[in-house]
């Protein structure tokens, strides 16, 4: 019961926040879904994985291996958690993976799991812990597509960082 | 508001405030009969001077202080002082204490003052002031000018507009209800352009929501919003809470 | 350090008034803010709990600050990054160009930083000949049009879309277009700046917050500007100064539960980022150096006196947004780079009571500052200590002070007092009747009129009305 209503209550959270979301239950429908994505976009784009992904996804996805960023690309990473009362994604940087798709990505994938939501920003410091996680150099706390408003107070998306954000919330 | 407090039987003193008592008489005036239409035997101190704001807010602290310890020693005996005017009203009741918390006398009797220190509008309501007709001029179109210190230092606002609605005024809302007119005291004169600028913001409000009558419990900025309407061949009138509540009172 | 003109507040507020682009730009600007912060917290259950929480860790953080800046040193050379305290502009910009030429870097990004604003940073990396891109949007546009920043948290807030527009024909040498709305806008400085972040061998940046216990500085921006320079080249530098400190990472959320509330509304900016240190042996990315530097310049000695309040304040813009005076002049008039209230306490503390004389008296003490600000700073109250200050070191405008001098003696002086408003209520009245209109209203400059009283005194009517009482013998 609890469960589900964190979820629900995430989805509203992150839409509010400008992403988009998609549900899935296996890694076979993540493969669809960003195959379906990059054709939707007639291939214009190029595709990265980050690292921790790429020995699941991989096989089945062509993507760019190279530690040069291609100059066009759809982005995908893994979220160690979401933060339920902002709608957020904690991206942590790794050896696996890469902070710089956070913010190079034309569009970002976020693959998040059901399982890691936690209540609020404390709750990650706890979450930490208890795994014994030590403080990467970058935590990326991430509540949407990126945005300005600095020309006449108007909302825009994409000022630097992705111009969309796609959460594959991840139901195992 | 259940528990009215009972200040009939009580000494009640009138803050007459500088600007009134020079300016306006007739706001003070309407105070006492305000108040005397409750059956209060109204005193006003004689040696009363003003709440000392110029010197408090000016730099100048020493004559502040020694304003506040002489309006503290006149009003202090009195059960309630009841003020036509949020900003004097603010000062004392907030101010002071603040102003002589240095002074462990002072400060203990600067607090129980605020305690007894009510802007009109308040001191009304809580004792069960009701307009014996509808005000005359019921039917034109009628703005509460929300002062700052109303607003921010007394926060009594909604006094003021429940009694100015039993008189069958139909206040309009408006938007820029908690932004300041640019009165300021001496800020009106020290920045005068952007006072002036200021005021004219407040009065294209005023014309864009129709105001005939600006109702407010702050003289300073009345004078300050008539002054410029003259220039800008506005036609608000501008009238005090005590006036208005007043103007409803003769049987 | 960039020119204080502070003292020029009242001729620059008047061009600010009669500036009819920064007029519309401005009220268009403090509409969104309010009406944005103002949803946000009406979506909060107890917003004043909130302000509690991030106030409490502020105190802390002030009463501990070298220790709480020590821990922070060691964490941060565990996590392989550096931390260094400078006193003054001076010595952060030189720090800076040192750095910055051992990198052999050519070109630098800029995240926004105020303080880096306070020092001049940009003009004296560019004196060295560096290539300094400001990659903020606002600041990139202020940068093209050669301006300080007119706001702490939207530097470009004074200027209207017409006037970007010009500025990107002028200086984007992308031939003929044109732009059909402002996303158009958005997207060319995105094109155009992307290079840029690619190519760049140094990012600067400010942080929001310095966290003790972990060595991290706390980085929030909506564009991910900010995390583009903190990632992309092989230098961070990060400059800040002493009050960002926090003890914990719990401490660091309460501020950030109320910062971007306060800012634009949003319950957390898009991209709050924790940066801990250099790139690790193994990480795939990040920046081989990091440097943390932490600038002094006047704020420790307002610990422990009566402005250390001022210390609390997290730049979050609230106090510029709802201020009547910043709303009608904008923030150049200021004269420096913190506008608004804020600005008018922080200025003279900063840079001397001298150089900032009409700032502190550029208040008409409405209080709205006080209410929105999230760390509760009472800033009118401040505002009025530096007009004490002013007062005791006579630097007021003499004719205020004689005028006070004399008011102040009438007050202290009863029958003083009412025998000068007698005669004061009696000549306006004469005044009224001899140089008024048919209404006997006066004019009093700049087309204002006051309407003379129509009768005596209160007091003196009060007194013939208690005589008359008498005589009825009521």
């Amino acid at each position: 019961m609890e469960y589900s209503s964190d979820k629900n209550n995430m989805i509203s959270k992150l839409t509010v926040n400008g992403c988009q979301i998609q549900l899935v239950t296996s890694y076979g429908e993540v493969v669809e879904k960003i195959t379906a994505l990059m054709e939707a976009k007639h291939d214009l784009y190029d595709l990265v994985i980050s690292e921790q992904l790429q020995p699941i996804l991989n096989p089945s996805l062509d993507s760019n291996h190279s530690n040069d960023m291609p100059k066009r690309f759809i982005g995908v990473s893994e979220a160690y958690a979401g933060i339920l009362d902002t709608g957020s994604l904690v991206l942590l940087s790794s050896e696996k993976q890469r902070t710089a798709i956070n913010f190079l990505s034309e569009i970002h994938i976020i693959i998040l799991s059901s399982q890691r939501l936690i209540r609020d920003k404390n709750a990650l410091w706890e979450l930490m812990k208890s795994e014994k996680v030590e403080m990467p150099r970058a935590v990326n706390i991430i509540s949407g597509p990126s945005r300005t408003a600095d020309i006449e107070q108007t909302i825009q998306i994409g000022a630097h960082g992705p111009c969309e954000l796609i959460v594959t919330l991840f139901e195992q | 508001m259940t528990d009215k407090p009972q200040f009939s039987q009580s000494k009640v003193a009138l803050y007459v405030t500088c600007l009134a008592n020079s300016l306006r008489p007739e706001i003070a005036m309407a105070s006492v009969e305000l108040l005397e239409s409750l059956g209060i035997d109204v005193v006003v101190p004689q040696d009363q001077t003003c709440c000392g704001q110029p010197s408090y807010n000016g730099g100048h602290r020493e004559d502040a202080l020694a304003i506040a310890k002489h309006q503290i020693s006149i009003l202090y005996q009195y059960d309630s002082v009841v003020f036509p005017s949020g900003s004097c009203c603010g000062m004392i009741k907030n101010h002071y204490p603040i102003l002589l918390s240095q002074d462990a006398t002072w400060s203990v009797k600067a607090a129980e003052l605020g305690e007894k220190c009510f802007d009109l509008s308040e001191y009304l309501f809580r004792n069960g002031w009701v307009p014996a007709n509808k005000h005359p001029e019921a039917d034109q179109s009628w703005g509460y000018h929300t002062s700052c210190s109303i607003l921010r230092e007394t926060r009594s606002q909604q006094f003021a507009r429940e009694l100015l609605s039993s008189c069958g005024l139909m206040l309009k809302e408006l938007p820029d209800n908690e932004v300041c007119c640019g009165f300021g005291g001496a800020f009106s004169a020290k920045f005068g352009d952007i006072s002036h600028r200021m005021g004219e913001n407040k009065l294209s409000t005023l014309s864009q929501n129709n105001i005939v009558n600006l109702v407010s419990s702050d003289l300073g900025c009345l004078l300050h919003l008539s002054s410029l309407s003259t220039s800008l061949n506005s036609r608000v009138e501008y009238k005090h809470v005590a006036e208005v509540l007043n103007a409803c009172n003769q049987k | 350090m960039p020119v204080i003109k502070s003292n020029q507040f009242k001729p620059s507020s008047l061009q600010a008034l009669n500036d009819s682009n920064l007029q519309l730009a401005l009220k268009r600007a403090e509409k969104g803010f309010v009406e944005k912060r103002a949803k946000s917290i009406a979506m909060v259950e107890d917003f004043d709990a909130l302000k509690d929480r991030a106030k409490q860790a502020k105190v802390h953080s002030l009463k501990h600050l070298d220790q709480l800046l020590e821990e922070f040193q060691d964490k941060l050379q565990a996590a392989g990054g550096e931390m260094h305290r400078v006193a003054s502009p001076a010595e952060l910009n030189e720090l800076v160009v040192t750095l910055t030429r051992r990198a052999k870097a050519k070109t630098v990004l800029k995240g926004k930083s105020m303080v880096s604003e306070e020092t001049g940073l940009n003009r004296v990396l560019e004196d060295q000949g560096f290539d300094v891109v400001e990659t903020d949007l606002g600041e990139y546009i202020i940068q093209l049009a050669n301006e300080p920043p007119s706001h702490i948290i939207a530097p470009a807030v004074h200027k209207t879309r017409q006037q970007i527009e010009s500025l990107f024909y002028q200086y984007h040498n992308l031939g003929h277009r044109e732009f059909k709305d402002i996303a158009a806008l958005v997207a060319e400085a995105r094109q155009v700046l992307r290079t840029r972040f690619l190519n760049a061998e140094v990012g600067i940046t400010g942080a929001n917050l310095m966290v003790a216990e972990t060595g991290s500085i706390v980085l929030v921006t909506n564009e991910g500007n900010g995390d583009l320079a903190a990632t992309l080249p092989g230098l961070h530098i990060v400059t800040t100064s002493i009050e960002k400190i926090v003890g914990t990472l719990e401490d660091a959320n309460a501020v950030l539960e109320v910062l971007a509330r306060s800012a634009t509304g949003q319950a957390l900016s898009t991209y709050t980022s924790f940066f801990t240190g250099n790139k690790r042996a193994n990480d795939t990315d990040g920046p081989v150096g990091f440097h943390v530097i932490v600038l002094d310049n006047g704020r420790s000695k307002l610990l422990g006196s009566e402005f250390e309040e001022m210390l609390h304040c997290i730049k979050c813009g609230a106090c510029l947004n709802h201020c009547p005076i910043y709303s009608n002049v904008g923030g150049h008039s200021y004269g420096w780079v913190y506008p608004g209230p804020m600005g008018s306490v922080l200025t003279p503390l900063l840079q001397g009571l001298k150089t900032a004389t009409p700032l502190p008296n550029a208040s008409t003490f409405c209080g709205r500052c006080e209410e929105v600000c999230p760390m509760g700073i009472p800033l009118p109250n401040l505002l009025r200590k530096l007009r004490d200050q002013q007062h005791q070191e006579k630097i007021e405008p003499r004719k205020w002070r004689w005028a006070l001098f004399g008011y102040g003696w009438l007050c202290k002086n009863p029958r003083l007092y009412h025998g000068f408003f007698r005669y004061w209520n009696s000549i306006i009245r004469l005044l009224g009747l001899i140089m008024g209109n048919s209404k006997h209203q006066l004019p009093l400059g700049g087309g204002r009129r006051l309407s003379a009283p129509s009768q005596t005194t209160f007091m003196t009517q009060w007194k013939r009305r208690q005589r008359r009482t008498k005589q009825i013998g009521i």
